[in-house]
């Protein structure tokens, strides 16, 4: 640092110290008794000195009015304003996260009733709300009804046991079977035995003759009625065999669809199949099939080809958003 | 006004009384306004408004004398100050081309520095002086405030203040008589 630059040697080198400056500048020093040279300075600094008002000034009023105005409004609702930090925002969105990720496979279980009772009746009537129509445990239980199961497969169920009680079943004793168990239930809950409940519900069903069933008959062969093909009309359904659980997870059934009325129905697209929806209150129906090539007869044009996404307004179990 | 009613008018505007925000008003007013119509004439009025405001929000949480709330009054003012220059940086504006020409400090004074005003004096201060050495001058002189507040205002050490304040004696010293001060 040179001689010039220093800041101690500068101040020393003038002829006025730093006291004197800060004299100076504080007022406590006359222009006549200011050091030589720094007269006309002294002038300056006591004619840029400020005094303070002696009356009111034209802004006095308005100012003060102002002062204790924001005064009394900064003492007032600053300890009662807070704002959340940002982990609170963190744990607010990982909340909000989980609770869409329970609720999105809730709602595609509940949609197929195959929650646990308690669960599904709550599920139901949050979304029976929002006008959304869902199995409710609750409500059918109220109504004393059997289950649903049972009535739909009645008859098979009278065949079967049409067929447990002629000893067509082999050795295997299916009296104690759950499906005779629960047939035997309604039966009861009407007041009637189970052939008397069979003989109205499934009047056609007869006892098959008492041919003995050989093994090679059984046995699936190329013209047997196991590999006969589905279009195949009028042929009578096989029953079912008692005691045989269904292989299927109901959640992979195509026959849950979930309907949600505010959305604008679309036609069903050719590739889909008219699948009736079992949710209890909500009738099935056929929509008519929008071809994906069909020429108007305005335009001349082909109208757009049906995609899933457009036309689909009712999603099967395997098309609902995950 | 001394510093005994100042600091009385003081602990009276904390609880709202109108008679010391008054006192206060008329204490710190005229050198308040000075202070801004030096650095921003054309918004000294509403620069000033605003000042008094902020101090009275936080005059809740302020700690200290009258001495210490003038340095708070006047680095209120000097943010204020510098938004406006800010925000208006961010709107440009027609000038005239003489309007923003540069009038270089000429080496002499060339006016009577007896009989003159406090604007002039102020207006002088700000002609022959840089703009830093200007600011400590007029925080010295126009606000009334020590070294080490001036320093706290603007962010210095005391030292530093002391060198700038310095170097503007010096400085105004040889404008009025370069004969006589000499290196």
């Amino acid at each position: 640092m040179s001689p010039v630059d220093d800041v101690h040697g500068e101040m020393h080198t003038q002829p006025f110290d730093s006291s004197t400056a800060d004299a100076l500048l504080s007022g406590m020093i006359a222009p006549d008794d200011a050091p030589p040279g720094l007269r006309e300075v002294a002038v300056l600094v006591r004619a840029a000195r400020t005094p303070a008002l002696d009356g009111p000034s034209p802004s006095e009023g308005p100012l003060v009015a102002a002062f204790a105005a924001a005064l009394a409004e900064a003492a007032g609702p600053a300890e009662t304003t807070r704002r959340r930090g940002p982990m609170f925002r963190k744990v607010l969105t990982a909340a909000a996260g989980a609770a869409a990720l329970v609720l999105s496979g809730t709602a595609v279980a509940a949609a197929c009733g195959v929650l646990p009772a308690a669960i599904q009746t709550s599920v139901a009537n949050v979304a029976d709300h929002v006008g959304i129509s869902l199995p409710n445990p609750g409500k059918d239980a109220s109504k004393h009804r059997p289950p649903l199961a049972v009535l739909a497969g009645a008859p098979r169920l009278c065949a079967a046991y049409a067929s447990a009680s002629h000893g067509l079943t082999g050795s295997r004793d299916v009296s104690g079977a759950s499906a005779f168990a629960q047939l035997s239930a309604v039966a009861a809950g009407k007041g009637e035995t189970v052939a008397q409940y069979c003989a109205k519900v499934a009047p056609h069903t007869r006892a098959p003759s008492k041919r003995r069933v050989t093994p090679k008959a059984t046995k699936p062969g190329p013209r047997s009625a196991s590999r006969r093909p589905h279009h195949t009309r009028g042929a009578p359904p096989r029953p079912a065999r008692p005691g045989k659980r269904l292989a299927r997870h109901p959640l992979r059934t195509p026959s849950c669809v979930v309907r949600i009325p505010w959305l604008r129905p679309a036609p069903r697209p050719a590739w889909a199949p008219s699948l009736p929806c079992h949710v209890p209150g909500v009738p099935a129906r056929r929509l008519p099939v929008r071809h994906p090539a069909r020429r108007t007869k305005r335009s001349g044009t082909h109208s757009p080809a049906a995609t899933p996404s457009s036309l689909s307004r009712e999603w099967t179990l395997h098309e609902l958003p995950r | 006004v001394d510093k005994t009613e100042r600091d009385s008018a003081l602990a009276s505007a904390r609880q709202g009384d109108e008679w010391g925000i008054t006192c206060l008003f008329r204490a710190f007013q005229p050198q308040l306004l000075n202070y801004v119509r030096h650095k921003a004439a054309d918004v000294a009025e509403e620069v000033v408004a605003d000042t008094w405001l902020a101090a009275a929000k936080g005059l809740a949480t302020f700690e200290g004398d009258s001495g210490d709330f003038r340095a708070y009054l006047f680095s209120i003012a000097r943010r204020r100050v510098a938004d406006h220059y800010r925000s208006r940086a961010r709107r440009p504006r027609l000038v005239a081309l003489d309007e923003e020409a540069e009038h270089p400090a000429p080496d002499s004074a060339d006016t009577a520095i007896e009989g003159m005003s406090t604007s002039q004096a102020i207006e002088a201060l700000g002609r022959y002086l840089t703009a830093e050495q200007a600011e400590v001058v007029l925080l010295r002189v126009v606000a009334d405030l020590s070294v080490e507040q001036v320093g706290k205002v603007l962010g210095r050490s005391p030292g530093s203040v002391r060198v700038i304040q310095h170097r503007a004696l010096r400085r105004l010293a040889e404008v009025w008589q370069p004969q006589r001060v000499t290196r």
